[in-house]
């Protein structure tokens, strides 16, 4: 990972990575792409049912989840990391759910089989996840009990609601901030928001939300990491994107009049949507594949358009709703986008070739770090003499300013609390042990090949 | 105050140049001619891992796990070798002697330097370089990474250049010297050792005139200075004497360091008061390596002696 306080500031604070930097030349096709949380791993799900996680320091694969027989017997749809790195669901057209633990990342933890292809996968917490499944009424809590050892999977839907006019729950999204409240988008244009009450019986969960926003299937929605911004990504050709006010209701034992199986500790939350902008490609109408929001309260907005005319990754300002960037660089066209913050760095996958590309923001070298004595000028500027330049310095008053400088405070050991660009540095980062034991069969390998030549 | 425990290795008259104790603490590797010995702290028993040099090895370092060690050597060549399987990796691709090697927090990177005046990283993993910085203009005989921040790189050199530079595109990032006097009458004054706080805010310096500096290094200076006690003006070490930063539960921070007699001296890094001063080990035989970690303290000497002390 990059240095941040000893670079350019001016480099370091750019708000989106800029270039193309890196192209990962994924052996199988690449579908999915999903950064760990602190930046270290990047997870790409193929098209064959590999997932591969590769380490961003060397930009090689580290390690290859479920050794030869694959991760997945089909396309892998989506990937998703725990908080802490540790764990990544994984969900694939072959019906099924898995959750592999880093720590032995050759042998599937644990697994759950749908009714049909899974679309998506996200993390709640470690070992929570809301899943979506081809055709289907809902979404699904799959959800690991520790205490015995399984998975079990609830329907996310509330008795209350009438959910035959919302056609197939498509896509879901958890709120980031507030872990109990997912959002849900189905084939017909609805938008719902559930809590779940993960703290007490999972099957008990509570729509605290719904609206009709299209009649349009909805494609992908993403809230940003401040969780106050909204983007749906809707079939017909439009993003909408909406502020999110998620306010906490007191509750005040009415809401156990109602049935409601809530504990009255847990806070509940009433949600609204405010439209503020629709983005939509006004020449080529064509349809958005992927988008994903900046960090905080999202001020950018990117998102991968659909068709084999578009190349590019189209990045809007989202206060003004004004395209500020297209990335460029990859010639094909792009599926789908991750975005981490720590390293600051847009990954995205190619349709025709499978391969990854990461765009990064590039801090040029500072040659004058090499001669402390030297500075770097803009353009060449005649050179004043200072009055004191060439003085001797008084030995009394350099003494003084080396004993003052010896007398601040100091500490040895606290780490740093957030990096320069805001992020918290005391999210645990899980570091994949190094398979040794493979290491040694591969040279054993080679050491054999040898001897038979 | 540093309390003797034991003497694990008494002098033998083979080189040793390097001592260290693993990550977890379990283990303290000391490297013999061309063969490592393991020690095992809790049941006292010494086990050796023979390596492929051809020539004596130069420095160890520890794998973050705690299952391989790392050996540097006058033959240019690294190995990094596993406690339990052996040899796993020969990293070659220095053209002079390997001084200084040295882990990023994660275990995958391995950096090492070279009387060949560059430092390389290599990608553990599959064995390769990725890539090389060459910023010295003499021997770099020491580099370290700080154990919570894997993005920077400290090197100290013959040159009298301490450097700092970015893992990821291996920028240099930032140069300290001893302000304008860094060239004094007899020439520069050679760093001997460069080592990070815990957190990596700041670099502890030790050069060949036996004088140890803490440097605030985004800023640029010198923020505590640590001497010798009664040395005289003009010091030279022809070693590097050994250097590392201690931490005591509860108390403030340890600096200790050895000289060319076997004398060891400790500092409180805060108050930059002489704690302790043990001069009745290493029977003038020059400290070479101070490894402390998890409250104990290994020094070896150049005769081969090796020490433990717990706090």
């Amino acid at each position: 990972m990059a240095n941040l306080l000893l670079q350019d500031p001016f480099g370091v604070l750019k708000e989106y990575p800029e270039k193309l930097t890196h192209t990962l030349e994924v052996p199988v096709s690449a579908v999915c792409v999903k950064f760990s949380p602190r930046g270290d791993y990047l997870a790409v799900g193929c098209s064959n049912g590999a997932i591969i996680i590769y380490d961003l320091d060397s930009l090689k694969p580290i390690t290859m989840l479920g050794t030869h027989s694959g991760a997945h017997t089909r396309s892998v749809q989506s990937v998703c990391w725990s908080y802490d790195g540790r764990y990544l669901w994984s969900s694939g057209r072959d019906w099924y759910v898995k959750l592999w633990d880093m720590a032995q990342p050759t042998k599937c933890f644990q697994l759950y089989k749908y009714d049909g292809p899974v679309w998506s996968c996200l993390a709640v917490r470690w070992n929570v996840c809301i899943v979506t499944v081809v055709e289907e009424q809902t979404a699904f809590v799959l959800a690991f009990d520790e205490s015995t050892q399984t998975l079990s999977s609830y329907a996310l839907s509330d008795p209350e609601q009438d959910i035959s006019r919302h056609g197939y729950t498509l896509v879901a999204c958890p709120h980031p901030t507030i872990e109990s409240i997912v959002l849900t988008g189905t084939s017909k244009g609805w938008i719902s928001a559930f809590q779940l009450n993960l703290d007490g019986p999972l099957d008990s969960m509570r729509c605290c939300f719904e609206e009709k926003i299209a009649n349009a299937n909805v494609k992908e929605i993403i809230v940003s990491p401040s969780g106050t911004r909204v983007a749906i990504n809707g079939s017909d050709r439009t993003i909408r994107q909406y502020q999110m006010i998620s306010e906490e209701v007191t509750n005040d034992g009415s809401a156990d009049a109602n049935g409601n199986t809530l504990s009255t500790q847990a806070p509940s939350y009433t949600i609204s949507l405010e439209l503020e902008h629709k983005y939509q490609d006004i020449i080529n109408r064509l349809q958005w594949n992927t988008i994903i929001f900046s960090n905080h309260s999202g001020e950018y907005l990117v998102a991968s358009a659909h068709g084999s005319s578009a190349h590019d990754l189209y990045l809007w300002e989202t206060n003004s709703g004004t395209l500020v960037r297209v990335l460029e660089g990859a010639d094909e066209e792009l599926l789908d986008i991750d975005w981490n913050f720590y390293n600051m760095r847009i990954a995205s996958n190619g349709f025709e070739s499978g391969w990854v590309y990461m765009w990064s923001i590039v801090i040029p070298p500072k040659w004058s770090a090499l001669a402390p004595d030297f500075e770097e000028v803009e353009e060449n500027i005649d050179y004043q003499e200072k009055e004191s330049e060439f003085d001797v310095m008084d030995d009394d008053n350099n003494l003084q300013a080396m004993t003052e400088a010896e007398e601040v405070a100091i500490d040895l050991c606290t780490p740093e609390k957030y990096d320069v660009r805001g992020n918290d540095l005391s999210v645990p980062s899980y570091v994949i042990p190094i398979d040794y034991e493979g290491l040694m069969v591969l040279q054993h390998w080679k050491d054999l090949d040898n001897q038979n030549q | 105050m540093l309390n003797f425990d034991r003497q694990i290795l008494s002098a033998s008259g083979k080189i040793s140049t390097s001592c260290q104790i693993s990550p977890n603490g379990e283990l303290i590797a000391i490297s013999q001619d061309t063969n490592i010995l393991i020690f095992d702290v809790l049941s006292s028993t010494i086990t050796k891992l023979t390596t492929t040099h051809m020539g004596c090895i130069n420095c160890l370092c520890w794998s973050p796990d705690s299952k391989c060690i790392a050996s540097g050597s006058e033959d240019f060549t690294i190995e990094i070798t596993h406690v339990l399987y052996g040899r796993i990796r020969r990293l070659m691709g220095h053209t002079a002697p390997v001084i200084s090697i040295c882990y990023n927090s994660r275990g995958n990177i391995l950096c090492s330097s070279s009387v060949d005046e560059s430092i390389k990283e290599w990608h553990v993993l599959s064995g390769t370089a990725l890539k090389t910085m060459s910023a010295h203009s003499d021997p770099v005989v020491s580099i370290d990474i700080p154990k919570y921040d894997s993005s920077v790189l400290s090197s100290g050199s013959y040159d009298g250049l301490i450097r700092i530079f970015d893992t990821e595109s291996g920028h240099c990032l930032k140069t300290l010297t001893y302000d304008k006097d860094w060239i004094s009458e007899d020439g520069v004054v050679p760093i001997s050792t460069v080592k990070f706080s815990k957190n990596g805010k700041l670099l502890l310096v030790k050069s060949l005139d036996n004088v140890v500096k803490l440097w605030d290094y985004t800023r640029g200076t010198v923020v505590r200075t640590f001497l010798w006690p009664y040395q005289e003006a003009k010091t030279k070490l022809k070693y590097n004497c050994g250097l590392d930063l201690i931490y005591p539960q509860g108390s403030d921070p340890l600096v200790i360091s050895g000289d060319d007699s076997g004398a060891l001296c400790i500092w409180n890094a805060y108050s930059k008061n002489l704690v302790q001063n043990i001069n009745d080990k290493h029977r003038n035989s020059p400290l070479i390596s101070i490894s402390a970690s998890h409250q104990l303290i290994t020094t070896l000497s150049l005769n081969g002696e090796c020490n433990l002390f717990r706090l």
